[in-house]
């Protein structure tokens, strides 16, 4: 593998200098394009008091192209598959290159507070968000204790 | 769709047979897209015309120390730098730019789009730009009809 450029070091430097609150991303130590992410869930939202794993991978192009990023808590939201992985348009057509790993992750912070049941990507999840908003809270909130909240 | 054509041992016709198919796919996305239908299309580069028209800016003594940096590698501007305008105005380093250029026409700050060479991603292009003429063209109708 190539010698990692100066943009991925120094954007881990600042994550580890200066983290964003309720976000922790640490890189393998083998592996530095690989973070281990930690996200805990914003307050007055389901996934409150859960605190969520993620990984975040730097492709060989980056930042020519998105980071790959996937939930590995189990979370109920209507724009998170069953799989992990995140319906976001920055991580897709709306890249840029002047975005970075740190904005990357406010994003997926921010879609926690704001679920849009209308861009789905867990399609069952979004139609009761759609129909019953009340009872999918009910399940977020079910899932956050039972799978992101540590005993 | 393709699975479907496949499905059925089907190639698609056209004067260019299958590649035309192809063609015809991406330009249903985009009236899709004119149509307020939100999804992904694949963005094209941009045109070799378009990137050969941008004009370039090399860093002085007297800018230096200023808050000029390049978005992409987030570097701060350096004595003898090559950095390359948009039409939009935004600036960054020559080889920064360039290589993402040849993956998407969209300046990687404000998402101005350049010029590309494909035909249909074009019309796209045309309709987005001409968004703020259109809005003015409706208000302009729905005041002389009701105003």
């Amino acid at each position: 593998m190539s010698s990692l450029p100066r943009r991925i070091i120094k954007e881990t430097q600042r994550l580890m200098q200066e983290p964003v609150p309720g976000i922790n991303a640490i890189p393998d130590e083998n592996n530095a394009r690989y973070f281990h992410v930690i996200v805990t869930g914003p307050n007055d939202s389901p996934f409150e008091g859960g605190v969520f794993k993620l990984e975040l991978f730097l492709p060989e192009d980056y930042p020519m192209s998105a980071p790959k990023v996937r939930f590995i808590t189990k979370i109920y939201h209507p724009n998170i598959d069953r799989l992990g992985r995140i319906c976001l348009d920055v991580l897709k057509d709306k890249w840029s290159p002047a975005l970075q790993i740190r904005t990357i992750l406010l994003s997926i912070q921010a879609l926690l507070s704001a679920p849009n049941p209308d861009d789905p990507l867990a399609n069952d999840v979004a139609e009761l968000w759609k129909v019953n908003e009340a009872e999918a809270i009910r399940n977020a909130r079910e899932w956050t204790q039972k799978y992101a909240v540590e005993d | 769709m393709s699975d479907y054509f496949e499905e059925l041992g089907h190639t698609p016709t056209g004067p260019e047979g299958a590649n035309d198919y192809e063609r015809h796919h991406r330009r249903l996305q985009v009236l899709a897209i004119m149509n307020g239908i939100d999804i992904e299309i694949q963005v094209p580069e941009a045109s070799k015309r378009a990137i050969a028209a941008l004009s370039v800016h090399t860093v002085l003594e007297s800018e230096l120390g200023g808050d000029l940096e390049c978005a992409v590698c987030k570097e701060p501007a350096q004595l003898g730098d090559v950095y390359k305008i948009l039409p939009c105005k935004h600036e960054f380093h020559e080889e920064c730019v360039l290589l993402w250029l040849k993956k998407a026409n969209s300046c990687p700050l404000c998402r101005y789009e350049l010029e590309t060479d494909d035909a249909v991603y074009e019309e796209l292009r045309h309709y987005k730009q001409d968004e703020p003429n259109r809005r003015d063209r409706h208000d302009h109708l729905m005041n002389s009809m009701f105003g």
